[in-house]
């Protein structure tokens, strides 16, 4: 039992390496991970300042330019990338291997969570810096735990949604082109939530939903005036999500492995 | 006769492909709910945020917006759509070799290609303009002879797209792994410069000025006015629309000269380093 979980502990290790290791790499993505949001988040803010709006305002369409940044990574490189495993041969790799894929994608979470942490960090600095915001930290504490939680969740989220994506194949490049821009609508990325009112209770399944409009609260102002929920049913909500994404996440990917078993597709490719 | 008989073949065959790459491989029915739910999904993101802070007192300003709005997609979708090719076929259907050598200009090859996400984009705007006049009771007044203007502006404004998303495409013939930064931020920075969501005089001055150079800045306005009656940006609102047509075919003539000649300029480039079949994305 200790060998196996020293295993699956490198396992997780050798996975977040060369993603935390890549963030420092490639300086051109690095380029294109804070300038991207941040060209949409300016458009924006430059929509929101036209109009006339406060800075919380402004400030909450950076955070959600920031927090954005989560959900690609969720999606581009969480969600869609054992099918990409596959496609390049690693994924048969990682099945024979005498860990569990529940480590590889641990893993995937940790190196994406820090370098994707870096890009929002970025995009959040250079935001404040143009629109000039102001914040109020209003309970640090409780910030970090709404921030942890939400980013917990939301990898689950992510782990789930990888071993769906195996399963329903080529189509995972769509999928995720589908998912993108409605769940920056119906989680509130660039105005509170509370706004679109009933969809408010039906988008909370996505974890960014709660994450950002806690964050909102706990950073903002008027961050309250336009809060969904009291931030402590957020957080318990947030942990609830967290458990039941992980049971899933595990569900589906002990499902996954033994469909592709049976079926013969852990190697095939293009389909 | 013979060369317009190759020149339409040729368009048809790289627009059949491109048709292809775009739907085919997706379920019909993912391919229609993906394609309309992400233009609509970012037009209603707009739209909220407006209707949240004016709390709906400023509804003058909402056509100009959902129409902006509508364009900028052809903006996104097209240019990278024929930026974008030169990286797909070359590094992910590794096919891009074998166009170059076969008897099609690469030109018409990526006019074929960008018409297909023309089409598809096409029919998300006309979804935008009539979901969004619906739900928030739009309407539009119409210029005499619109029916005349309207046609002749939407070539125009197609001319300008196809241009400088060539240029686009010839910049990725020289690059690698950047391209799909670069094209993704001129899409951006598109939204910024050409006033699709809001005026491009709330800009930094120097800023807003960068704006009037751009082919598609005009196209947005010109279509406001035919559609609307009025323009958004200041610094075309002493101009009518014969003088806004004018002005933009003036600005794709001159953009075209550019771009064909540092398009080919590329092409050669690429074909001395032998770049046109290098693999950089793993």
């Amino acid at each position: 039992m200790k060998r196996y979980i020293v295993r699956n502990l490198r396992a997780i290790k050798g996975r977040a390496y060369p993603r935390i290791i890549a963030a420092n790499r490639e300086y051109s993505w690095v380029i294109a991970d804070v300038v991207l949001p941040l060209l949409s988040v300016v458009a924006y803010g430059l929509l929101y300042k036209y109009l006339g709006a406060s800075k919380d305002f402004l400030g909450f369409a950076v955070l959600g330019g920031a927090m954005s940044a989560f959900w690609l990574n969720v999606l581009w490189d969480m969600a869609s990338q054992l099918y990409w495993e596959r496609m390049s041969g690693n994924l048969q790799l990682y099945i024979i291997s005498p860990i569990s894929l529940m480590s590889i994608l641990f893993g995937m979470s940790i190196g994406g969570m820090f370098s994707t942490s870096l890009r929002a960090l970025a995009t959040l600095t250079v935001g404040t810096l143009i629109f000039k915001l102001d914040f109020s930290f209003i309970n640090i504490p409780q910030l970090i735990l709404v921030f942890f939680l939400t980013l917990s969740a939301l990898y689950g989220l992510g782990m789930t949604l990888a071993s769906l994506y195996l399963i329903w194949g080529r189509e995972a490049w769509h999928l995720s082109e589908f998912f993108q821009e409605p769940v920056y609508l119906v989680s509130g990325m660039y105005f509170p939530i509370k706004f679109l009112g009933i969809t408010g209770f039906f988008s909370s399944i996505i974890p960014l939903t709660l994450g950002l409009d806690g964050i909102r609260q706990l950073i903002f102002k008027q961050g309250a005036l336009f809060g969904f929920l009291s931030v402590k049913v957020e957080i318990i909500i947030l942990a609830i999500l967290t458990i039941i994404y992980l049971f899933l996440a595990y569900y589906y990917l002990k499902k996954m492995e033994y469909l592709a078993r049976k079926e013969g597709k852990l190697t095939i490719r293009w389909e | 006769m013979g060369i317009i008989k190759k020149i339409i073949n040729d368009f048809k065959a790289s627009f059949s492909l491109g048709w292809k790459i775009e739907s085919n491989w997706t379920d019909p029915f993912l391919f229609i709910i993906y394609s309309l739910a992400k233009p609509l999904s970012s037009a209603f993101i707009l739209i909220i945020m407006f209707i949240i802070i004016t709390r709906n007192q400023l509804p003058e300003y909402i056509p100009h917006l959902l129409i902006g709005n509508a364009l900028h997609l052809y903006t996104a979708n097209v240019l990278f759509g024929i930026a974008w090719t030169v990286i797909d076929d070359r590094e992910y259907y590794e096919t891009l070799k074998y166009v170059y050598i076969s008897p099609i200009s690469l030109f018409l090859f990526l006019t074929g290609r960008g018409f297909a996400k023309y089409i598809t984009t096409t029919i998300s705007a006309i979804i935008i303009l009539i979901t969004g006049s619906l739900i928030l009771k739009v309407h539009f007044s119409l210029i005499p002879y619109w029916y005349i203007y309207l046609p002749i502006f939407m070539l125009l404004g197609t001319l300008s797209l196809f241009i400088i998303g060539y240029f686009f495409a010839g910049v990725n013939f020289l690059i690698s792994r950047q391209g799909w930064f670069l094209t993704q931020s001129a899409t951006g920075v598109f939204l910024l410069l050409t006033g699709a969501i809001f005026p491009i005089d709330t800009l930094p001055s120097f800023l807003g000025k960068i704006g009037i150079f751009i082919p598609q800045t005009i196209w947005m306005d010109g279509m406001r006015v035919i559609l609307l009656g009025s323009g958004w940006n200041e610094v075309f609102k002493n101009l009518n629309i014969n003088e806004l047509t004018t002005l933009l075919a003036l600005e794709n003539l001159i953009y075209f000269i550019i771009i064909f000649l540092f398009f080919n300029f590329s092409l050669k480039i690429a074909r001395t380093r032998g770049l046109i079949d290098q693999r950089s994305m793993g």
